[in-house]
């Protein structure tokens, strides 16, 4: 039944594998190119642009109260306006620099204190190890929005020391990845092999380990985008972050608790807060599922 | 076990058998028009290297392919055809009438559950017995496969057993409703070598006291030649040299075959020699019944 | 809400301190097993206790080496600066002392139940948390029933209809449960469902004119029924709903997505291939060993969901005008006063600790790995 040719032997693999063509469109994560995908991605760049130059597209002084007080949406002010009689779009625009900017700016010193403590604990090893770990372990053990409560209201209550506050509660996690990648990187063969050729501990980690860590790192901070922005506002809601004038999407949607009649003075600033976080995490679970197949092949 | 005799004569016929995976580029062509049969008190070797299809097959012939495959083709099991089956009908005939061992016994025997619950709930279900005879018949069956103290060792966890005994209690649960075909699935590919001879014996002996049909599943060629009565040779999804074991073997028709003899360990150049394949096939554990004569 | 990493998702999630329960696998063989079970759970309680001191230690120290003047904010601005009246303030709380005399002073009035007096409420911080707690508990326990109901049939739902439209719908749910900002929820829903709808009751337990049940358990719904009160219970049951559906949304997101990916990992192990190929059902291979495989990390994540409920209160209680830990908390921090806010901190923190030390032992039971060889 067989009928051997030497052309079966040399039958081009691609029939099997995948062929590589359009690459750089494969690069992207699968997730990213589906309806919903691109309308994230769409929401993620809308908000990132409006963040960056909000202030000089919003129709109204975010600050001015020059407005009638508490006026349904209308063609004057599409979301209404506030108890100040200020206009709440343009407040809701400028918030996005508060939120998105500061929220960026929170997971980035979180991925940078955790990673920076997490690459020590992993490298150093005994008792480094063991004060930052147990350190980790205590933060960890306290539910995050208390500590973080906790923490801002010591601090006092502004934006500056509610970005501390979370970074307070939010380090652990990537110390404890990253020393645990550290640890089997450092275990493995290419790292061994590497020091074989004459690499110094600091060399290897430089070459050799941190470039490893780094996506992984990445990854998980841009999971971490969503969380931070929904702890800040709750903590500006709790009053302990932005203080009053300043257009923020926590504090205002804080207003609203006052003026239940008044609808649209929490659910826009709510629904921008929505909207970020979910742009963000969906774009972040796609990227840690095309990154990590074992995570979730689709 | 007297009561385990299979019905004499079953036999498998593979026809045609494509199995299409639909993804994001085209269509893979995982399995390309397999044939192939073999009947009770023979084992059938399938070879091949990883991603030749050969483990697609054994899985397709139990429904056990991938959600999204697309399967054309019949898979005979005298006469019923396997290809069409679905839900429930398959379920009677998984684990009742065709038998399967995987890999390895350490990633296939589930970690939390006992060694008698995983041997007893599908005879249970398959036989509608009491508990007390499905207990009987596991211990029946771990004693038939070798290890020692069956009844005690109903009551242990996967891990508390070695590799080889792990397996030992695989082709257990496999044999524990008397089915007439077994899938074994490179069943030795993850156990030591010393251990490999054991479980390959044991393999022979079922297949010579039971009559059972076996379809066995390896990359390694030195085994094939220590258990197969025929061999088949798969490549990228297709069936390149087929016949009895000393002919595929000794005098391989195919290039892509002659290849992987010649890749061998230790062949220098083929496995052309009836000495070559006598010390490959020395740990045989006797001479086979399958027509092979080496 | 934001809960930080409660799934950090590169990583399993592993209980505080939890080593993986295969570090005493090779030691647990027969009578051996007994001394590594026992070992085991002596390691588990020693580092328990170790947090529990660690966690005085961050409330104590979070509270009184951050700059924030405590006096000032007790005070007020104007007998702040009148030196006589802070000396004996100062005095009257002990804040004259050194920080370690402090800290152990602190630790020994703790060992007697004494968290101090709140500056805010002038009642020992004791009694209101003892006031605190059931409110809290009654809508954390409601909220983590439903959501692990709720959030492990859509989890299961959506591994089993992976790609498939159904995963999709949940999915997305799932994502918008984790994305919503609790408190915008808890306002969204008070001002449609009492609000405009009025079909819950907006703020407290119970309606005015109703009595509180006769105290017990101090949940009121299930003293109403212990007293045999159905026009109580009905009513409290009515006053929770809004607060649960709020709290659980969240959770039903979070254990959604992570008994889906759960259930995914164990559907793809070899062991579940070697079940389905026994022949045995669905719901067989499901039941025994599907679900067996995936309880304990999604025992964990529920432990988890809890402790990080009690916390998510405090965005939520203040709302719904709810007398508990949420809304004391607030109320506290917003004031500066320490000794209250230490309280919940406290107290929240050893319900985590609790939980986290039960998960671990939970290893020990449902694993056989970590059990003793019966």
């Amino acid at each position: 039944m067989s009928r051997p040719t030497t052309a079966d032997l040399t039958a081009p693999r691609s029939l099997l594998g995948r062929p590589r063509r359009r690459r750089l469109w494969r690069a992207i994560p699968k997730a990213w190119r589906t309806p919903l995908g691109v309308a994230a991605g769409l929401i993620a760049l809308g908000w990132l642009v409006i963040a960056l130059i909000g202030p000089a597209i919003v129709p109204h002084d975010p600050l001015a109260q020059d407005l009638p007080r508490f006026q349904a949406p209308s063609r004057a002010a599409w979301l209404g306006t506030d108890e100040l009689g200020r206009d709440v779009f343009s407040r809701v625009l400028a918030g996005a620099r508060v939120t998105i900017l500061l929220s960026l700016l929170l997971v980035l010193m979180s991925m940078l204190v955790g990673s920076l403590l997490g690459v020590v604990a992993g490298f150093f090893g005994r008792w480094v190890d063991e004060v930052i770990m147990r350190l980790t372990d205590l933060v960890m053990a306290f539910p995050t929005v208390i500590l973080a409560m906790v923490t801002a209201a010591a601090l006092g209550a502004s934006l500056f020391n509610a970005v501390l506050a979370a970074l307070v509660v939010s380090w652990p996690s990537y110390a404890r990845v990253v020393r645990s990648m550290v640890l089997s990187l450092r275990s493995s063969e290419f790292v061994a092999s590497g020091r074989l050729l004459g690499f110094s501990p600091a060399h290897s980690m430089r070459v050799d380990i941190l470039p490893n860590v780094a996506g992984p790192t990445l990854v998980m901070a841009s999971l971490d985008i969503g969380t931070a922005a929904l702890l800040l506002s709750g903590l500006s809601f709790l009053g302990l972050g932005a203080k009053p004038p300043m257009p923020e999407w926590g504090s205002m949607v804080a207003t609203a608790v006052q003026n239940f009649d008044r609808w649209w003075l929490g659910l826009f600033p709510g629904l921008a807060i929505l909207t970020v976080v979910m742009a963000f995490n969906f774009l972040g679970d796609a990227l840690r599922d095309h990154l990590d197949p074992g995570a979730e092949r689709a | 076990m007297s009561d385990t005799t299979p019905r004499s004569g079953t036999t498998v016929r593979i026809e045609g058998l494509t199995l299409d995976i639909p993804s994001e580029d085209g269509v893979n062509h995982i399995l390309r028009g397999i044939d192939l049969s073999f009947s009770a008190g023979e084992i059938q070797g399938l070879a091949g290297e990883s991603g030749s299809g050969k483990t697609m097959t054994g899985l397709a012939m139990i429904g056990l392919e991938p959600p999204t495959a697309r399967i054309t083709g019949q898979i005979w099991l005298d006469d019923v055809d396997l290809a069409q089956l679905k839900g429930g009908a398959l379920n009677a005939i998984r684990g009742r009438r065709v038998g399967t061992v995987f890999q390895d016994p350490s990633t296939s025997l589930h970690p939390q559950l006992t060694v008698g619950s995983q041997l007893t709930d599908h005879v249970r279900h398959h036989l509608k017995v009491s508990r007390a005879e499905a207990r009987e018949r596991a211990v029946a069956a771990l004693d038939r496969v070798g290890v020692p103290q069956p009844a005690a060792a109903l009551t242990r966890y996967p891990h508390e057993f070695s590799g080889g005994q792990r397996q030992r209690v695989a082709i257990a649960i496999a044999l524990a409703c008397a089915p007439e075909v077994l899938i074994a699935d490179e069943p030795t590919t993850a156990l030591d070598v010393t251990v490999q001879a054991g479980v390959l014996r044991l393999i022979r002996s079922l297949v010579d006291d039971l009559g059972l049909a076996v379809l066995f599943i390896t990359h390694d060629l030195g085994v094939m030649s220590a258990v197969a009565d025929r061999v088949a040779v798969m490549r990228q999804g297709q069936i390149v040299d087929h016949g009895p074991r000393s002919e595929v073997l000794t005098r391989p028709q195919h290039p892509y075959t002659q290849a992987l003899l010649a890749a061998l360990p230790g062949a220098r150049g083929g496995l052309n020699s009836r000495d070559d394949l006598a010390r490959l096939g020395s740990f045989s554990p006797a001479p086979t019944t399958g027509g092979a004569d080496v | 809400m934001s809960l930080g990493s409660v799934a950090p998702d590169l990583a399993p999630p592993t209980p505080v301190g939890a080593e993986p329960p295969v570090a005493i696998a090779d030691a647990g063989h027969g009578r051996r097993s007994h001394a590594a079970l026992l070992r085991y759970i002596a390691r588990r309680l020693i580092i328990a206790c170790l947090l529990v001191v660690g966690l005085t230690l961050v409330t104590f120290s979070l509270t009184n080496l951050v700059p924030g003047d405590p006096v000032a904010a007790a005070l007020g601005q104007r007998a702040a600066d009148d030196p006589a009246i802070v000396a004996r303030f100062r005095a009257e709380y002990g804040l004259d002392q050194s920080l370690p005399q402090q800290y152990l002073s602190y630790l020994n009035r703790l060992l007697h139940g004494d968290l101090g007096t709140s500056w805010q409420t002038h009642h020992p911080v004791a009694e209101d948390l003892a006031r605190a707690i059931p409110a809290t508990m009654e809508i954390a326990l409601c909220a983590i029933v439903a959501s692990a109901l709720i959030g492990l049939t859509f989890g299961v739902w959506s591994a089993y209809k992976r790609g498939r439209a159904t995963d999709q719908v949940l999915r997305l749910v799932s994502l918008i449960g984790i994305s919503v900002p609790t408190f915008w929820m808890a306002i969204l829903c008070f001002s449609t469902f009492y609000y405009r709808l009025g079909i819950f009751p907006g703020s407290g337990r119970l309606s005015p004119g109703l009595a509180a049940p006769p105290h017990r358990t101090g949940l009121f719904t299930l003293d109403a029924l212990l007293a045999g009160d159905f026009r109580t219970f009905v009513d409290a049951a009515s006053h929770l709903a809004m607060p649960v559906m709020v709290l659980t949304l969240y959770t039903v997101g979070l254990l959604t997505r992570f008994s889906r990916s759960s259930i995914l990992e164990v559907l793809e192990t070899d062991y579940v291939r070697a079940a389905k190929a026994k022949g045995l059902s669905g719901w067989t291979v499901f039941r025994k060993y599907v679900l067996r495989a995936a309880a304990i990390p999604i025992l964990t994540i529920i432990g988890l969901a809890f402790g990080s409920l009690l916390s998510g209160t405090v965005l939520v209680e203040s709302i719904f005008s709810w007398p508990g830990l949420g809304t004391y908390a607030y109320q506290s921090a917003s004031k500066l006063d320490l000794l209250g806010v230490m309280g919940v901190g406290l107290f929240v923190g050893l319900v985590y600790l609790t939980i986290n030390l039960v998960v671990d032992l939970m290893y020990g039971l449902i694993d056989p790995r970590v059990r003793v060889g019966r």
